[in-house]
């Protein structure tokens, strides 16, 4: 009787120690800030000096119709020249539900950029072509560059 | 008797030993069952200092987020009626609180210029706002409507629509208008008028009390004059332009002259994409042509 006694409580110790090292480092690696992905991507590809944060409101609502409930977490980082199209966005849903949603709202945005440099900026039109909204979690990612696969990955890689 | 002795003492020992061996095995019982206690106090303790630490993200995301969407009211705000009216002397950034400004990829460059000075706290038009995509002319905006898929419409709110529409929800009270760069090589300038006296009835019908400013084409850089794209065509419709504007009672704002150079092509330190089309602005000549529309907000 004993000896399942000990035998239950060493049980019950490992499975403690268990939870107690995933309490301690279960949010860390898998719900990173956006920020810190674009750090990771931003080390190996920096950001241009023509490159500008978005951070209003009303451009990111108006360009992309992202509501504020719809996200906890959002950068956007868009070139400037008007001639280039360069873009790094990820956005982090407020919850799983809203995935679905801000995919397609990324992907109208997409498509919108593929239709205004179809006729004048082909070489742009060539790079937007080959880009995508990718999701992960409840992450979702658009990467407009000649780089973006690599930089994808390294997106990816974060989750 | 030696040996009786001898096995009793014997017997005393195994007793103290036995009795030794089951006091160190409750001491390890008891030990045992301290060190699981206290595990899974301290799991817990974690486990509840994650779950308070995920919580109060959370409420600040919403707290910041209600906060922000409330703040945000003025786009759908309808101005209060009033006679549309010119102005003659410089204006504080204030005045273009309700303005929309309108445009294609030059004005897109004025979008990121504000949206870069906000981020430095400066707001040198206010809160206007800019609907705009990169190749919309006034000719795309009537023969390509939303469903086409050569739609250039702008975005509001995330989808395409109609620039009256947009400009009628955001409830401004003035709309400044720079298309015609994507029009010019497409059609000649009498054809065009035709096209931007369609766009101004549809704004004047949604939108009756607002005061419309119509901003001239601006020019190209010397290297990159094109057989139909070229500052010649572009003069020849803000000429068109210029006179529908006067006929109309509509305001003309002349940006040509504001970023051209002697020779009447747009100043080479003005110009973002010298190696490119030679038509975009760079930060100086946002920075040029927001200085004007302040000192004349109606043009002169």
């Amino acid at each position: 009787m004993k000896k399942f006694i000990a035998i239950s409580m060493v049980f019950v110790l490992i499975t403690a120690m268990f939870t107690m090292l995933t309490a301690c480092t279960g949010g860390e690696t898998k719900n990173p800030a956006v920020a810190d992905i674009v750090k990771a991507i931003t080390e190996k590809y920096p950001i241009d000096e023509d490159m500008t944060q978005v951070t209003s409101e009303n451009l990111i609502a108006n360009t992309y119709g992202f509501e504020s409930d719809e996200y906890s977490d959002l950068a956007i980082y868009l070139k400037t020249s008007g001639v280039e199209m360069d873009e790094i966005t990820i956005v982090k849903a407020a919850d799983s539900s809203k995935v679905a949603g801000i995919k397609e709202k990324l992907e109208n945005h997409l498509n919108n950029q593929l239709v205004s440099t179809k006729d004048y900026l082909p070489e742009q039109y060539a790079i937007i072509e080959k880009c995508s909204v990718v999701t992960k979690g409840d992450y979702v990612c658009l990467i407009i560059s000649e780089n973006a696969e690599e930089m994808v990955k390294i997106f990816e890689n974060q989750l | 008797m030696d040996n009786y002795d001898n096995r009793n003492a014997y017997e005393i020992y195994k007793n103290k030993q036995k009795r030794r061996k089951a006091k160190r095995k409750r001491l390890l019982f008891r030990t045992a069952v301290v060190l699981v206690i206290i595990a899974l106090i301290v799991a817990a303790l974690f486990s509840m200092v994650n779950c308070v630490n995920n919580l109060i993200c959370v409420n600040c995301n919403s707290i910041q987020n209600t906060t922000e969407s409330t703040a945000e009211t003025s786009p759908t705000e309808k101005p209060k009626p009033q006679k549309p009216a010119k102005v003659k002397d410089p204006v504080e950034p204030s005045f273009f609180d309700k303005t929309v400004i309108v445009g294609d990829s030059i004005t897109l460059g004025l979008s990121y210029y504000l949206e870069k000075q906000n981020g430095q706290g400066n707001k040198p038009l206010g809160d206007a706002f800019v609907l705009c995509n990169g190749s919309l002319g006034y000719i795309n905006a009537k023969e390509n409507p939303v469903g086409d898929s050569n739609c250039r419409l702008p975005v509001y709110k995330g989808k395409q629509q109609p620039i009256e529409d947009s400009v009628a929800d955001i409830g401004a009270e003035r709309v400044y208008i720079l298309l015609g760069m994507n029009d010019v090589a497409r059609a000649d300038s009498k054809t065009l008028i035709t096209y931007v006296k369609d766009l101004t009835d549809k704004i004047k019908k949604k939108s009756p009390k607002i005061r419309i400013c119509l901003e001239s084409t601006t020019p190209i850089i010397a290297s990159k004059q094109g057989p139909y794209l070229n500052d010649k065509n572009i003069r020849k419709f803000d000429k068109e332009l210029k006179k529908f504007a006067k006929e109309n009672d509509y305001s003309y704002i002349d940006l040509y002259s504001v970023v051209s150079d002697d020779k009447g092509h747009l100043k080479d330190e003005y110009c973002g994409d010298p190696q490119n089309m030679g038509l975009h602005f760079n930060d100086t000549a946002q920075a040029a042509v927001i200085d004007y529309l302040i000192n004349h907000p109606d043009g002169i």
